[in-house]
């Protein structure tokens, strides 16, 4: 009994031999326990039922995978270069999400009226003098148009001419 | 893996030298004090379209535009500035792969039209206005083809009125 005491003592300080444990096993399933000892019979009758225990699924062999080093710098330097580049390559696609302001002397304005105004400004230079430069072009229309009756006549007259000739 | 970084690389730096020539000569002088910058994006063109009106071409091309930067310098056209900008214009043109749309002149004004297609239909329009101490360079982005493109030039001042401009007087912007 004493000698089962100091077995336990060791058993939980973890100080066992793989003998030792295996008396304590032994013991333990014999059914002659101890009044005192009894509270723990339930720990290692689990232990033993946990033993006969078989796996449902075949278990796989895991073994460690030893890469190496300089494996792994090239992976992490690979994996890091391509991050770098997705994130540069989307950081091209979306500039800036506030992108209305407009600049004058140094100054940032990012009033969206001023910036509307300031733009449409411009291009309304651009279509005005755009306008005034294509005028003459109104006027070659305008001719085309009023050419465009006579160029019917002059088919009807070919077209009764060559009735004419078949005839 | 090597032949896979090769040609991220050579991707990068094949969209880095796409926008790099136009964009940095915006970067170049957008924060320059001499210089007027606008920037407007989608967001405000969306705006535009609300009020805008309810014309279907003029929605339709509205939603096309994806950006309009506009950069003026006011200085006379001989000054050192004036010479460096239209310097570096000419050569973003050239090496941009740019076409000409419109060359119009009217009374010392000048307005010329380029344009780009880069892959999957994105356009770039850059309209460049000259007149007597003024110099500006608007730049538009849009997705669209280039049959879509000719159109807004078809017509006498159609492309601006695309954008709302409809022969307005020119009120100075306060």
């Amino acid at each position: 009994m004493e000698m089962m005491n100091e077995l336990l003592e060791k058993y939980f300080r973890g100080e066992t031999s793989l003998a030792e444990e295996k008396e304590l096993k032994k013991y333990f399933s014999e059914g002659n326990v101890a009044a005192v000892h009894e509270i723990y019979r339930t720990l290692f009758e689990e232990f033993r039922q946990e033993l006969n225990e078989t796996a449902k699924t075949p278990l796989k062999k895991v073994i460690p995978v030893q890469r190496k080093i300089k494996q792994i710098w090239i992976q992490t330097f690979a994996y890091t270069s391509i991050a770098a580049t997705i994130l540069l390559l989307v950081w091209i696609q979306f500039p800036q999400t506030k992108e209305n302001f407009a600049v004058i002397g140094g100054n940032k304005i990012e009033n969206p009226e001023y910036v509307q105004r300031y733009t449409e400004k411009k291009l309304s230079k651009v279509n005005n003098i755009l306008a005034r430069s294509m005028e003459p072009m109104k006027s070659f229309n305008k001719v085309r148009q009023d050419v465009e009756p006579l160029q019917n006549v002059r088919n009807k007259m070919n077209a009764i001419q060559n009735k004419l000739i078949i005839k | 893996m090597k032949k896979i970084m090769t040609l991220l690389a050579v991707l990068l730096m094949v969209a880095a030298s796409q926008a790099q020539t136009l964009q940095s000569l915006f970067n170049k002088y957008s924060d320059d004090e001499r210089f007027e910058y606008v920037s407007v994006g989608k967001g405000m063109m969306n705006i535009g379209q609300a009020f805008g009106g309810n014309k279907k071409d003029k929605g339709e091309m509205m939603s096309k535009m994806k950006s309009i930067k506009i950069l003026t310098l006011n200085a006379d056209a001989s000054s050192a500035l004036m010479k460096s900008v239209v310097s570096d214009l000419d050569q973003v043109v050239e090496k941009g792969n740019f076409e000409t749309a419109v060359e119009a002149r009217d009374k010392g004004e000048r307005v010329h039209i380029y344009y780009r297609f880069t892959e999957k239909d994105n356009a770039d329009m850059l309209i460049v206005t000259k007149e007597k101490g003024e110099f500006s360079l608007i730049w538009i982005t849009g997705k669209m083809t280039k049959e879509e493109m000719m159109h807004t030039f078809s017509t006498n001042g159609k492309m601006m009125n695309t954008f709302g401009c409809v022969e307005k007087s020119e009120e100075p912007v306060s």
